[in-house]
């Protein structure tokens, strides 16, 4: 008798679970869920975009509203949470009482959209809002891209030229991305594709201060980096890495194991982003075969790189005696040849390196070598144990001038250090610069890295943790 | 007087194959003493074991009635000494500096030979008739010329005691005379001298006293005309020996006897 | 070069005796060191006069220096910089050099030299070692002195395992540790970080002075010179050493304590030497031979020969280390270049006269 009560009653509970997800969409389809104002243009991908977010976990059904123009979107943004349009570039004018407008989304090549946050305060991300959020991501992943391509309006297949000069054909979408070139990694989360990666060497994140930085930026970042037990330019772990099934790898021109990932039919794009021009081909490379919103993400990095070069050049040109720099690594007497990327940034700030006559990666030089060169500065990188008390507690150093003068300084970091190849490193030039021409640089390095953060990595930083990064 | 002696000494360098079982040998003071033996009759190792380089594994060898092997070796060198078979050194040491090697025994702890030592070794030089080469490298001197040095060598040591290893055997008949008339001459002043060699008429010659080994084992042991005689060295060379008496001057010769042809 | 000094000084030639020709070459070797350190402490890329060095020098030895008057380039220059590196070049040179001679000696074999042991191997492991988990330098450099020693006590033992041959197995004992410790070594770089830590064990490995201070010296000197001294105390015993245990011993001398001894002596002042400097190789093989042919075999002459010129040797090549380019060439690089070069001169030259 009870056993037959039992039974009953987890039938009914089975019925009811079955019936009720049929149950939720008509009531969600009660003009609860957001509204997305996109151009009428636009129909055919919104409504499939749509249609498979409502059916996603996770998801919901929106209230799609469709205009012929991008003025009108303008003028009813105020009753969207999501907007699409091909005027991306301005913001709809809607005051919050707290809320925000987001960063664009670029859904396809042209056709940008915002979510509107109107319900969202003091940070915390209202559910509502989140959903909006969370649509967009959806369009911009390899999932919204697959139905883009299903439709005919992105391509199937990406044919480029990567850095190695060879060519590279990478199907589309990319879903899972593994990164042996630990530079590269940082590529891929300045063009906001860090979900997609399933394996990847971090560079500068092994040691504490990295990690912590790196933890911030993502938190999920060391199961990542753990993915695959060997995975660097050297040597991988061929058959772990194949057990995760990456769809492209990242490697450097440098990659010594690539013949045998060949054999895996994954896609390999070869990077040798070393120059400030190398690295803005390299983000416009990556971003080519990522999808319209990474392409965007690399060309805004592109025009922000651009734009602070220009400046600090405009700024620094006018100087009369420009500040000559030693840069020095892991020892104080080893030094950023010509060739390196250091060199370039010290250059870019508006400084002459007084090593740029060496070639050759590190060199080292000898304490009379620096006396001749008697430099203004003293910049040094942020790892490999380099630390101020080298020069300011080491008798040798005390007579050069740069030490008594107390201007010796390190280089910041977050995860991967200013002073590499990575996206963050114009914030490094931008540092150098305000640190050498404090007068003259309107750029304020702790807005700047603020800015950065948030619009290629989506980390929203305090202004006292930016200050306290730049220092 | 007993300077050196071996009381049943035996020595094998590889388990139950004895190289020397059971020899005992007396050496007194200014005398002679010729080792003969066929090759691999273990003189060698004898040799070795009476100057105090290779202990023994049964019985024991006695320096003036003490254990040889209890004293120290600067001390044990400097009353026994080894001339080995020759040898050819890394180095182009000239033939000065080898013969000044036998004055080792006789320095201090961080010592460098003197003036004194200078003045022996060049009599000693001088005593085989090398003076003409002391400044050349031993290295490039002929067997014989090398024989003489180590003779040199030795005689530099200044020992009661000196135990030659075939001293002989690359010296031509001019040179050998000369280094057993010095032998004979220093035998007469307090040194003695166990000589082994392959040849027995200088045995005959200059020896006080003969030693016959055969297998490791001494068979016969006595003065000269006792023991170099037909029967005994027959059996020891395992070959038909002849001796030749000149009746004349009552020296001998002893020859191999042919055993093909005339 | 020979045949002009004949032309000139034929009358000189003919009663300057051999003899006489050599002492003075010895004594010539002898009394070169100090020369040497003496013009090569003004030479550098920093221009100094002549005056402003020797006065640097004097307020250092006599302590006169005024540190509160503000810092003083020249006299940071020439006391922090060029004095350590010329002192740890000299003391360094002699160190490998001498232990070089003496290894040839006992292991009658002209081409070892002092690692044959093990030693440098060991001493780079421990540095490479110590950069991959601590990088702090002083560290560095004890972990190299007592990997070194480890090295050669680990080659000493296991030879006396085998009781043939002794001379043989420890010689092939020794090389097989060497290696052993060198492949280790390779495992370090492989397992290295190639942005910091890997360039940091090469740099390490391919020996030089940049970062030798004032504090480095006093350590170093001590036991140079009390390897030194022992060395040339034994310098008679060498010689009838090298020409085999068994006579050796029939000579009164204890061939295995001797050997002990100066397999001690040698390897302490090769870590010591390597601790400091890095792997610098030839110097311990070169310089020996170049003794030999200029001042003979006779370890009397030849310990006290290669001591001087092993430390002029190591003090020119480290000079023009630092003074020829901008940047620091690796000692290893230019001991090779240099060292086979004048050794094929010394050859020839010695061939064609003296004797």
């Amino acid at each position: 008798m009870v056993k037959r009560t039992w039974f009953y009653g987890l039938l009914v509970v089975l019925l009811v679970g079955a019936a009720a997800p049929g149950v939720v969409p008509a009531q969600a389809q009660a003009a609860d869920g957001p509204v997305v104002l996109a151009l009428e243009s636009a129909r055919e991908p919104v409504e499939a975009w749509a249609a498979a977010f409502a059916s996603m976990e996770g998801g919901a059904a929106l209230d799609l509203r469709f205009v012929a123009t991008a003025s009108e979107i303008m003028a009813r943004a105020g009753e969207a949470a999501v907007i699409i349009s091909d005027t991306y570039e301005e913001t709809p004018p809607i005051a919050f009482e707290c809320g925000y407008i987001s960063d664009v989304f670029m859904l396809l090549p042209g056709l940008g959209a915002r979510y509107l946050a109107s319900n969202s305060c003091s940070g915390v991300l209202d559910p509502r809002d989140a959903l909006a959020r969370d649509f967009l991501r959806f369009a911009i992943s390899p999932a919204g891209q697959q139905l883009a391509i299903d439709l005919g309006l992105l391509p199937a297949v990406v044919e480029i030229v990567d850095q190695s000069g060879a060519t590279v054909r990478v199907p589309q979408p990319v879903w899972r991305i593994a990164s042996p070139y630990s530079i590269a990694t940082y590529y891929v989360y300045g063009v906001g594709a860090a979900d997609r990666l399933v394996a990847a060497g971090y560079l500068g994140a092994r040691d504490p201060e990295g990690k912590a930085g790196m933890l911030k930026l993502d938190p999920n970042f060391e199961t990542i980096a753990n993915a695959v037990s060997t995975l660097n330019q050297q040597e991988a772990n061929i058959e772990e890495l194949a057990a995760l099934h990456p769809d492209l790898i990242l490697a450097s021109a440098r990659t010594s194991w690539l013949d045998a990932a060949a054999a895996l039919g994954v896609s390999i794009l070869r990077f040798e982003g070393e120059s400030p021009e190398a690295l803005q081909d390299a983000m416009t490379l990556l971003g080519a075969v990522l999808g319209p919103h990474a392409a965007y993400q690399a060309e805004q990095f592109n025009a922000y790189y651009s734009r602070t070069l220009d400046a600090i050049l405009a700024q620094t040109q006018t100087i009369a005696e420009p500040v000559r720099v030693y840069f020095s690594g892991t020892n104080p007497l080893r030094v950023a040849s010509g060739d390196m990327y250091q060199t370039a940034m010290v250059e870019a700030a508006g400084a002459i390196s007084v090593t740029a006559d060496l070639t050759g990666y590190w060199n080292d030089v000898n304490l009379e070598q620096v006396a001749v060169w008697d430099p203004d500065v003293i910049l040094f990188v942020p790892y490999g144990g380099a630390n101020v008390e080298a020069f300011t507690g080491a008798a040798e150093w005390s007579a050069i001038r740069a030490v008594y003068e107390g201007r010796v300084y390190r280089l910041p970091k977050l995860s991967a250090p200013w002073d590499t190849p990575v996206p963050d490193s114009i914030l490094g030039i931008i540092w150098i610069a305000q640190t050498l021409y404090p007068d003259q640089m309107s750029l304020d390095c702790a807005a700047e890295t603020m800015t950065f953060y948030r619009l290629f990595y989506g980390y929203v930083m305090s202004e006292g943790e930016a200050q306290s990064i730049c220092k | 007087m007993t300077l050196l002696e071996a009381r049943s000494v035996s020595y094998s360098y590889i388990a139950q194959q004895a190289v020397l079982s059971d020899v005992s040998l007396a050496v007194p003071d200014q005398s002679v003493i010729y080792l003969l033996g066929h090759n691999g009759c273990g003189k060698t190792t004898l040799l070795e074991i009476l100057s105090g380089i290779r202990p023994p594994q049964a019985g024991s060898v006695r320096l003036n009635g003490h254990d040889l092997y209890h004293i120290s070796s600067a001390r044990r060198a400097q009353r026994v000494g080894l001339v080995p078979q020759m040898h050819l050194p890394v180095f182009a040491y000239t033939v000065r500096d080898v013969v000044m090697m036998g004055r080792t025994p006789h320095l201090r702890l961080f010592g460098t030979p003197g003036a004194r030592d200078r003045a022996i070794v060049d009599a000693a030089i001088e005593q085989v008739g090398l003076a003409a080469l002391r400044d050349r490298p031993y290295t490039g001197l002929s067997g014989g010329e090398r024989q003489l040095t180590l003779i040199a060598r030795g005689l530099a040591q200044q020992t009661e005691v000196l135990l030659l290893d075939e001293p002989t055997a690359h010296l031509d008949p001019r040179n050998q005379h000369r280094v057993l008339e010095t032998v004979s001459q220093l035998a007469g002043q307090n040194v003695s001298f166990v000589i082994s060699s392959h040849n027995p008429n200088s045995a005959l010659l200059y020896a006080h006293h003969v030693v016959v080994m055969k297998a490791g084992r001494i068979v016969a042991d006595g003065r000269p005309a006792e023991v170099l005689t037909e029967p005994v060295l027959s059996t020891a060379y395992e070959m038909p020996v002849e001796v030749i008496y000149n009746e004349k001057n009552a020296a001998r010769a002893i020859m191999p006897r042919r055993t093909n042809g005339a | 070069m020979t045949p002009i000094l004949s032309r000139w000084l034929p009358g000189a030639c003919v009663w300057l005796h051999a003899e006489h020709r050599q002492k003075a070459l010895y004594l010539l070797i002898l009394l070169l060191p100090l020369p040497a350190a003496i013009y090569c402490i003004g030479l550098g890329r920093y221009a100094i006069p002549t005056e402003d060095v020797v006065r640097a020098l004097l307020d250092f030895a006599l302590g006169r220096h005024d540190a509160s008057a503000g810092p003083d380039i020249v006299y940071n220059l020439v006391t922090r910089v060029r004095l350590p590196r010329i002192a740890a070049a000299m003391f360094i040179g002699a160190n490998l050099a001498v232990t070089g001679a003496t290894f040839q000696g006992i292991f009658r074999n002209p081409l070892v030299d002092s690692n044959i042991l093990g030693v440098t191997s060991g001493a780079g492991f421990g540095a490479a070692l110590m950069l991959l988990l601590v990088g702090d330098p002083l560290e560095v450099q004890l972990a190299a002195f007592f990997v070194g020693l480890v090295a050669v006590l680990l080659a000493y033992s296991v030879s006396r395992l085998y009781h043939s041959a002794p001379l043989l197995v420890l010689t092939l004992v020794g090389i097989l540790v060497g290696s052993f410790f060198s492949s280790l070594t390779s495992l370090l770089k492989y397992v290295a970080d190639p942005l910091d830590t890997l360039p940091a064990i090469t740099y390490w490995l391919m020996g030089g002075l940049t970062d030798v201070t004032l504090g480095d010296i006093p350590a170093l000197a001590a036991i140079s010179l009390l390897g030194m001294v022992v060395l040339w105390g034994v310098r008679w015993r060498l010689n009838v050493l090298s020409m085999g245990d068994n006579e050796a011993l029939a000579l009164g001398l204890n061939p295995t304590r001797l050997k002990l001894l100066i397999i001690v002596c040698s390897t302490l002042m090769t870590a010591m030497a390597v601790s400091v400097g890095g792997v610098i190789g030839w110097v311990g093989l070169v310089i020996p031979h170049a003794a030999r042919t200029l001042v003979g075999p006779d370890h009397q002459r030849l310990i006290p020969a290669t001591m001087a010129l092993g430390a002029v040797f190591l003090l020119l090549i480290d000079t023009m280390s630092r003074t020829l380019l901008p940047a620091e060439v690796p000692l290893g690089v230019f001991t090779g270049v240099v060292g086979v070069p004048l050794l094929l001169v010394i050859l020839r030259v010695n061939r064609t006269g003296w004797r």
